[in-house]
């Protein structure tokens, strides 16, 4: 069955929040663990780029590029196709409920960083 | 000291060991009552009998179930009785046999529910009494992409449907009879669009006779599937009549016959 | 042998950080003077040969693929249903070449060679390798299906390998009389692209509308079930009426034998439908390396480790895309691209001898009904408890204007412009 699992994805985000510094140093977080507990940003973006694209295009697509937006501004999109069904949306709500607060974040400013 | 570190580490170790490790090496007849029960303290056989289902179904509501029991007619002591049980399921039973050796072979299709990833077990029993046994861990992936409707279906028992090889390849040559009826097989556990639960109503019983003579009875349980699906070996030594008759548990029953014919064998 | 010992070496040494700290790959720069071979330059060979360029630039990634162009299964059915060229489907490797640095071999992989860790292509050339990601897609299991082998798929095209196949079909359904019957013979699970077949028929159903207006469509179907059924139905009889009918299981729609002289199949419960065109989606299994390499099990896929795809049987070979065991992930285009980003990442991983990162998988499949009414599947997966689950996802409403619809047929036409813009750059 189908549940989003946004809510204890976040709690378990939030207690590897301390150990991120160490990830993106490359550093195992714990001996004998199988996998390091956080999704690279470079894979979430993977994901997105999809449907939204790798670059920019001179077309004007239903799916909008996502280089260069402000994070903010992005941020405030995600979380609201996370929380809630918009009447226009289509595949957003149903794949931002997986992600977690943290992850939604370090999306926006992966993208808000990429040169339009 | 190092010593004594180490039986420390090795009992921690073996104190930390997950208990399915510990389970998984039990054999499936010996974690159910039910088939335990039927065994009465027999230790089946593990030989003479298999099973093939998917390693990974990406459907649990449909997975298709073969049995392999071999040859009936030539054999010493031939399997009379099987039992399938699905041990992950809410209602481990899934479906009960009895043979004939006029069936020829023990060779069984059909398609069943499974709930989760489980282990499916076969136990038989031949004619001196000897139990046999098989299992297959399967994997239920059930795929979003094939979520079935929530529809509750309110069909009656629908027309039979019957496939038999016309003719028989030849005199006490088993030949493949497929069978299926249109049936909800309501399990009981699943509710409807309401809220409420969806009322239990399946198929109980299910019978071939080959000119009068019971070949093949069957128990239905909840965990098969909508539609049952049966197939079985008949190896007819003269023309004849089969008759198949379904029963369900509110004693509505259809029936179905074929001509049985037996080619030269050649 | 020497430099591949060489590059081992350099392997287990410590270099420099690459500069992916940023991108939040674990890696070190021991990584960058390995090769890694890809092997299939669909969906998933290609976006992960990008990939593994992207994320680590100085890495070698050569992509074996016989083919100079490569013809997309997805929008194969737009094809058939006369909304796009033939052209359009296919796409080049230069791009890959140019921009992303990755060494195109034009051939096809014969053997695997674990011990040695090499790859034999067909002219004899060995290739070593420090880690193999398969991407080899479907091959037909031609004993599958009585009376249906490649012969007989040249009368009853199974066209689901986009090429040859899919005009063949298009001639056939082009041929066809106005009243003619177009039959389609689906298989039971598992295969390439679950909802394929029915938006095939709404494609086919499509063409008849306005060439063939008294055809009929016949859907014989081994499933009593299937993906986005609610909505294919209901589009089906909003669009086309009556045009299309699917037969499932449980109403005798699992053919058992074909006759491709006849023009003639036979379901399981002895029924005979002959047709004008007979399109047979045969049973399939993982394309001929995998099963070659040894990475398949008796299902004819390849089970792999569920947060890497790494395979379970041969070390240091990746299974990708339609090959691997990835349920409940779908066979799809999208989710071979998503399993090449988090495979590349894991090989990287591998490369730098550290611990695979945590992976994340997306899939959306987009069905067209019409040219303006599309459908759509959306997941996302995680790795929970050792196997991939769906943490969230779901399908168009059932109840939805015609406005959405054209939205998602919309989305549905910049999805196939995008991603294969990021795959082949065009």
């Amino acid at each position: 069955m189908r549940t989003g699992n946004s809510g204890g994805q976040r709690a378990a985000a939030a207690t590897t929040e301390g150990a991120l510094g160490a990830v993106a140093l490359g550093l195992a977080l714990l001996p004998g663990v199988a996998f390091a507990e956080r999704v690279p940003v470079a894979t979430l973006a993977h994901g997105c780029i999809a449907c939204h694209g790798a670059a920019t295009t001179d077309r004007d697509p239903s799916i909008p590029p996502l280089a260069g937006h402000d994070a903010d501004v992005l941020l405030q999109l995600l979380r609201g196709y996370a929380e809630e069904d918009p009447a226009e949306s289509t595949s957003m709500h149903r794949l931002t409920r997986g992600y977690s607060d943290q992850e939604l974040a370090e999306l926006a400013r992966h993208f808000a960083e990429q040169e339009q | 000291m190092g010593w004594t570190l180490h039986r420390l580490a090795m009992l921690l170790a073996f104190l930390l060991l997950p208990a399915a490790v510990v389970t998984a090496e039990k054999p499936a007849w010996q974690q159910l009552d039910a088939a335990r029960d039927w065994l009465g303290g027999e230790e089946p056989a593990s030989g003479g009998l298999r099973i093939e289902l998917p390693l990974v179904s990406e459907e649990g509501m449909s997975v298709p179930l073969e049995i392999r029991g071999g040859e009936l007619g030539n054999s010493e002591a031939p399997i009379r009785e099987i039992r399938v049980y699905a041990l992950g399921n809410p209602d481990p039973d899934v479906l009960g046999l009895r043979l004939d050796p006029a069936l020829g072979r023990a060779d069984f299709s059909t398609r069943i529910r499974l709930d989760e990833s489980q282990t499916v077990l076969v136990l038989a029993r031949d004619a001196s009494g000897r139990f046999l046994a098989a299992e297959q861990p399967v994997r239920v992936a059930n795929s979003g992409c094939l979520a079935r409707s929530d529809e509750p279906v309110d069909a009656p028992m629908g027309a039979p449907r019957v496939a038999v090889p016309d003719p028989f390849p030849g005199a006490g040559e088993p030949g493949e009879v497929r069978t299926l009826i249109l049936h909800p097989m309501e399990t009981g556990f699943r509710e409807g669009p309401d809220g409420k639960p969806v009322a239990r109503r399946i198929i109980e019983d299910f019978s071939a006779e080959l000119d009068g003579e019971t070949v093949l009875s069957a128990r239905f349980h909840a965990a098969v599937s909508a539609n049952p699906y049966l197939a079985f070996r008949l190896a007819p030594r003269a023309d004849g009549e089969l008759r198949l008759h379904w029963r369900d548990e509110t004693g509505e029953e259809r029936e179905a016959y074929r001509e049985v014919r037996v080619g030269s064998g050649e | 042998m020497k430099t591949d010992q060489a590059r081992r070496r350099l392997l287990a040494g410590l270099g420099a950080t690459l500069g992916l700290a940023a991108a939040g790959l674990p890696l070190g720069g021991s990584a960058s003077r390995a090769r890694v071979v890809v092997v299939g330059g669909g969906f998933g060979g290609a976006a992960a040969a990008r990939a593994l360029r992207q994320f680590a630039p100085d890495l070698e990634v050569v992509l074996v693929e016989p083919s100079a162009v490569f013809r997309t299964c997805p929008f194969s059915n737009l094809y058939l249903g006369g909304l796009r060229s033939f052209g359009s489907l296919g796409h080049h490797y230069g791009y890959l070449q140019r921009r992303h640095g990755v060494r195109v071999v034009r051939s096809s992989a014969r053997a695997v060679d674990p011990e040695r860790r090499q790859v034999r292509l067909v002219d004899g050339t060995r290739l070593g390798y420090d880690r193999l990601i398969l991407s080899p897609g479907i091959d037909m299991r031609w004993d599958a299906l009585e009376g249906y082998d490649q012969t007989a798929a040249e009368r009853l095209p199974h066209a689901w390998k986009a090429g040859p196949q899919t005009r063949l079909l298009r001639r056939q359904l082009q041929a066809m009389d106005d009243d003619g019957l177009f039959l389609m013979v689906i298989p039971d699970n598992p295969y390439r692209c679950p909802p394929g077949p029915y938006e095939r028929a709404a494609m086919v159903a499509h063409y008849c509308r306005r060439h063939k207006p008294r055809a009929k469509v016949l859907l014989l179907d081994a499933k009593d079930a299937f993906s986005k059924q609610a909505l294919f139905e209901q589009g089906w009889r909003e669009v086309y009426g009556e045009r299309i009918e699917w037969v499932g299981f449980s109403g005798d729609g699992e053919v058992v034998r074909v006759d491709a002289n006849q023009r003639i199949v036979e379901t399981a419960f002895g029924n005979r439908h002959q047709a004008d065109v007979i399109n047979v989606i045969p049973p399939q299994q993982a394309g001929y390396i995998a099963r070659q390499a040894g990475v398949t099990d008796r299902s004819g896929w390849a089970p792999v480790k569920a947060g890497t795809f790494e395979s379970r049987l041969v070390p240091d070979v990746y299974v990708i895309g339609d090959a691997a065991v990835a349920a409940p992930m779908p066979k799809s285009a999208f989710c071979a691209h998503s399993q090449a980003g988090v495979t590349a990442a894991a090989v990287l991983a591998s490369l730098a001898g550290r611990e695979p990162p945590e992976p994340a998988w997306l899939n959306t499949c987009f069905s067209l009904i019409d040219s303006d009414y599309a459908i759509s599947i959306s997941g996302q997966y995680r790795l929970r408890d050792g196997e991939i689950q769906e943490v969230s996802g779901g399908v168009s409403p059932l109840q939805a204007s015609q406005e959405f619809r054209r939205r998602e047929a919309e989305h549905a036409r910049d999805w196939y412009a995008a991603m294969s813009h990021a795959i082949w750059g065009a």
